[in-house]
């Protein structure tokens, strides 16, 4: 990371990972697309997401917020790494189920024109809360204008480049559930960063007061049950109404192995285990617990986008592979960097 | 007598309030009266957990076992097959036993709340003194409680 302190290193090193991306995205052999798409739609929940977080906790003073803040808004450039990748997407639009046909909505110019003019608005607008001082005049402003933007850009990623791949079949709530669900994450992120950056709690912090990390459990807690809300509902309309093309859905995810285990563990991940874990109020602090927690969240977050598409999708393992490790890396570049400078 | 400190700050209170734990007066001794709920008091003053979290476990699972009871067994008694779906579903049956869990459990926590208060008692539920909105530390003799 001695790279990252010379001028312009970090720019070397997103152009350098997006080259590579590139090289491997656009390169005939089959499954590249797929797993772009599944890198894509992980990594704009995370950072989509850790901004979210930030904004949502400086909209209602939370103490929290102080002690990550910078780390959470310094992934705003990734924004716009998302922006190319969605490019680097274009030529897997036309394997869409409805790639060719005629239609005012689902076409492909406008497709590709409105979930990029969103991911910029999103880069826009996080840009400008994370300029503004955390407690200065219109930052609460300005974080309802991102968080106005990132519910919309999640749902756009939900209707367009995970429901419509499995055209006809419509679902009014999958925008809620991908938002709620990149939030969740966030606050996962959040978590993690809290316990990377102060092992033990500051010295300002007096008995009898909770730590940030008590707080971000508390959420994490909370958002798993909601969570869980949102899924049941989708869950008993799909029961309930027995439509075909609804049930085909989850068919198609529970009937056969290794699907069906992916699907139950997608239920641990993100709610069976959050949920005792962070039960009890001295668990809720306890560093170990909510790194574990915060880890079955993320893996409960990729492991749900994967089941999403695995049945209509193709991967390539290299490609997949080299597009996560390029984003992972990225991710910690850019943390790792707000931190040099904090110094 | 009594001591009776009063504070206008909310910081100023609990920091008041942490000093006199570390300085060993007993939390038996100390009652505090604030304008709205403070969790930190709570932390500050607790030395053991309440037995209230008990009452809400148990109402909560009872709840939970009744709600299922109650829609099994009503549906078992008088079996009508709806949208093709088994007499005995789980998933809408959840729905029941989630609002039982929530309700048993809220009633029982509050039925707790109040036997382990020792109330119902007028004179307990409301307090003599009112300070508006100070937060008020009051340190009580040893022998009197």
């Amino acid at each position: 990371m001695a790279f990252l302190e010379k001028k312009g290193g970090l720019a070397v090193l997103i152009a350098a990972a997006g080259a590579l991306m590139a090289i491997v995205s656009l390169s005939p052999a089959p499954g590249r697309g797929g797993s772009l798409l599944l890198a894509f739609l992980f990594f704009v929940a995370v950072v989509e997401g850790c901004i979210a977080a930030a904004a949502a906790g400086a909209t209602v003073n939370a103490r929290w917020v102080g002690s990550v803040r910078k780390e959470l808004l310094s992934v705003t450039p990734l924004l716009l790494v998302a922006s190319f990748l969605l490019l680097l997407l274009i030529p897997f639009v036309d394997s869409y189920p409805w790639a060719g046909r005629p239609g005012i909505w689902l076409r492909k110019d406008f497709f590709i024109g409105r979930n990029l003019a969103f991911l910029l608005l999103a880069y826009v607008t996080a840009r400008r809360f994370a300029a503004s001082p955390a407690d200065g005049e219109g930052t609460k402003v300005r974080a309802a204008w991102y968080l106005f933007v990132f519910v919309v850009s999640q749902s756009l990623t939900a209707f367009d480049l995970v429901m419509s791949l499995e055209h006809p079949w419509v679902s009014t709530l999958l925008g809620g559930y991908f938002f709620i669900e990149a939030l969740y994450g966030g606050f996962a992120v959040s978590a993690l960063l809290c316990l990377q950056r102060s092992g033990t709690p500051p010295a300002d912090r007096a008995h009898g007061s909770r730590s940030d990390l008590s707080d971000l459990s508390i959420l994490m807690f909370g958002f798993s049950i909601l969570w869980a809300g949102m899924f049941f509902a989708q869950f008993l309309t799909i029961w309930y109404g027995n439509i075909p093309e609804e049930v085909g859905f989850i068919a198609r995810r529970v009937a056969a192995s290794p699907m069906r285990e992916l699907s139950v563990a997608v239920l641990f991940l993100l709610f069976f285990i959050p949920i005792p874990a962070l039960l009890s109020t001295r668990a809720k602090s306890n560093p170990y617990v909510v790194s574990v927690v915060a880890l079955s969240i993320l893996s409960g977050i990729l492991v749900e986008r994967y089941v999403f598409l695995a049945p209509v999708v193709r991967f390539s393992p290299v490609a997949l592979a080299i597009d996560f490790a390029c984003l992972l890396f990225l991710f910690v570049a850019v943390v790792t960097d707000s931190r040099r400078t904090l110094k | 007598m009594a001591d009776r400190r009063i504070f206008e700050d909310r910081e100023q209170f609990l920091e008041a309030l942490r000093l006199l734990v570390r300085e060993g007066v007993p939390r038996d001794r100390i009652r505090v009266f604030t304008p709205f709920g403070v969790p930190e008091v709570e932390e500050i003053l607790l030395g053991k957990r309440s037995k209230v979290r008990f009452f809400a476990l148990i109402g909560a699972a009872s709840g939970t076992v009744t709600g299922f009871a109650f829609t099994i067994l009503t549906s078992l008694s008088w079996p009508l097959i709806v949208g093709g779906k088994p007499i005995v579903s789980v998933p809408p049956f959840l729905i029941i036993a989630f609002a039982l869990t929530i309700l048993f459990g809220a009633l029982s926590t509050f039925a707790g709340f109040l036997l382990m208060s020792r109330l119902p008692s007028p004179s307990g539920i409301r307090s003599e003194e009112e300070y508006g909105n100070a937060f008020v530390i009051l340190v009580e003799d040893g022998g009197r409680r």
